[in-house]
């Protein structure tokens, strides 16, 4: 594990990415701090779920270094892996929930994966349904909900256990407006709490009604922020 | 613990037909050994005795003293194939052949006092040179003071012959075996890649999605195995009541507890295996 600057929560210096020659981030450099908010915002296709998965480590980078809460994900062990991820919540795109399992379930994977007590899971599980207004859904299995509530179920596991960092890939995607802008409300709670957030969207809107800052990405280069 | 064992119920419970044709296929591949384990028992039953007799017998000249039918006994028992040597007297050999004539002995009587029947050394043959019986034949007929040599070389080369077959079945059986719950657990792994991959991201040390799936392995193991041991059990029991009379196979004939808790481990490993060879690709995320 490397030491970062205390203030610093993400660095990524000039990483690039490529898939079979074909360049998907260039250079890209973005510092944020502990405790801030931010708004990665970008057309589809500008790269920003990539930068997203490389802060969450699902992928590698082709060149360049990313540190995220003192680790250096470019030299993580496999075996740190796992704990790293536990100090990092992901709002998936797709949601990622298990479908033969409940939502209330779903969600407390997150808890359960780290040998969380009972009533532990229970009282983080029961306070994160209830801030995503999930309470009365919560022994349905995905299927059986809509869009929107599965979007909501993928919030509640990516926030259950107080991560130091929110990561949220396109998470009002499914949302109405008035429920997308509930949803960002919920990450300021989060985000006043301690957690460094960001999140990735193509809806500018939303993010200057936040009035946060903001980062915007275009064909796989940072051109503001 | 309580919840790798919950995980592993629910895990089982979700993956309805293929968990129920992953504990058949244990079944079916434990149901074969136990078949070829109690075939093996009855040919080792039926031939243990032929392989007790001797393959060469070494018939002396008359008129060896002690010390060269030492000799002799020695230079044979020195022969790396030689398992065991019996020295039958010339007596002996006239009490046997009295012991053939049964009732009708007295036509040896009188055969006492010139008795014409040679002394012979029998030569048990080793298990694994069952096919060098000719060989050992050969280089006993060499020794000096030997008059004549027999073999039974046909006779050897059969049994040789079908415990070479019956190695070959278990051996093609058990490779399938273990190719089929191969793909088979490597399939249900595939359809349960994206759970996978889920428990990976949201930070699941590897021994935590490995130790249920390795345990529902264990347990589907030992279902089929000891599935696939009681339909045997009650086939062979069947097969004792119709009295078919193709092969004398028994309850007697049944795997002893050894053998049984050799197919019930061997099925839990089938299984242990299955689990844990196709989850190294996916585990990797």
């Amino acid at each position: 594990m490397d030491e970062t600057s205390n203030t610093k929560m993400i660095q990524m210096d000039k990483v690039s990415v490529k898939v079979k020659k074909m360049s998907i981030l260039h250079d890209v450099s973005i510092d944020i701090d502990k405790g801030e908010f931010v708004f990665l915002v970008g057309s589809s296709g500008a790269g920003k779920s990539t930068v997203l998965r490389l802060l969450h480590r699902e992928i590698t980078p082709t060149s360049g270094i990313i540190n995220v809460a003192g680790y250096n994900l470019s030299q993580i062990k496999i075996s740190e892996l796992p704990h790293y991820r536990r100090k990092v919540g992901f709002v998936f795109q797709d949601f990622k929930l298990l479908p033969n399992r409940t939502v209330a379930q779903n969600v407390a994977l997150s808890l359960r994966v780290v040998g969380a007590r009972g009533s532990h899971i229970k009282r983080n599980v029961d306070r994160a349904l209830e801030w995503t207004n999930l309470t009365h859904r919560k022994d349905a299995i995905p299927e059986d909900i809509s869009g929107g509530e599965q979007q909501r179920a993928a919030i509640a596991r990516a926030i259950v256990n107080d991560p130091a960092i929110l990561l949220a890939d396109e998470p009002t995607g499914n949302l109405d407006p008035d429920l997308s802008l509930e949803i960002m409300r919920l990450f300021e709670r989060l985000n006043k709490r301690g957690a460094t957030v960001l999140v990735a969207t193509h809806d500018i809107d939303l993010a200057l009604k936040l009035n946060k800052r903001i980062i915007i990405i275009h064909q796989g280069k940072i051109i503001e922020g | 613990m309580a919840y790798i064992w919950r995980e592993t119920f629910i895990n089982m419970r979700h993956s309805g037909l293929i968990g129920f044709l992953s504990i058949i296929i244990v079944a079916l591949t434990t149901m074969v050994f136990s078949l070829l384990l109690i075939i093996t028992n009855h040919i080792n039953t039926q031939f243990g005795v032929l392989k007790k007799s001797p393959f060469v017998v070494a018939f002396l000249e008359d008129g060896l003293d002690d010390l060269q039918r030492e000799q002799i006994h020695k230079q044979i028992k020195g022969l790396p194939q030689v398992d065991a040597v019996l020295y039958v007297s010339k007596e002996e050999a006239l009490q046997r052949t009295s012991r053939m004539f049964g009732e009708r002995r007295e036509v040896l009587d009188g055969l006492e006092d010139m008795n014409p029947l040679p002394s012979s050394f029998e030569i048990e043959v080793k298990d694994q040179y069952l096919g060098d019986v000719k060989e050992v034949a050969d280089a006993v007929k060499k020794l000096s003071g030997v008059a004549e040599v027999q073999n039974a070389e046909e006779a050897s080369k059969l049994i040789k012959s079908v415990e070479m077959i019956a190695l070959l079945i278990v051996a093609i059986m058990g490779l399938a075996s273990i190719i089929i719950i191969f793909f088979s657990v490597t399939i249900t792994t595939y359809m349960r890649r994206d759970e996978i991959k889920i428990m990976r991201l949201v930070g699941s040390s590897r021994a935590f999605i490995r130790i249920p799936l390795l345990l529902q392995g264990l347990i589907e193991g030992l279902l089929g195995s000891v599935l696939g041991v009681s339909i045997i059990y009650g086939l062979i029991y069947l097969y004792g009541i119709l009295n078919l009379m193709i092969l004398d196979i028994n309850l007697e004939s049944f795997l002893s507890y050894e053998q049984m808790g050799a197919v019930v481990g061997v099925g839990m490993f089938l299984g242990f295996m299955g689990g844990a060879l196709p989850l190294r690709k996916f585990i990797k995320v």
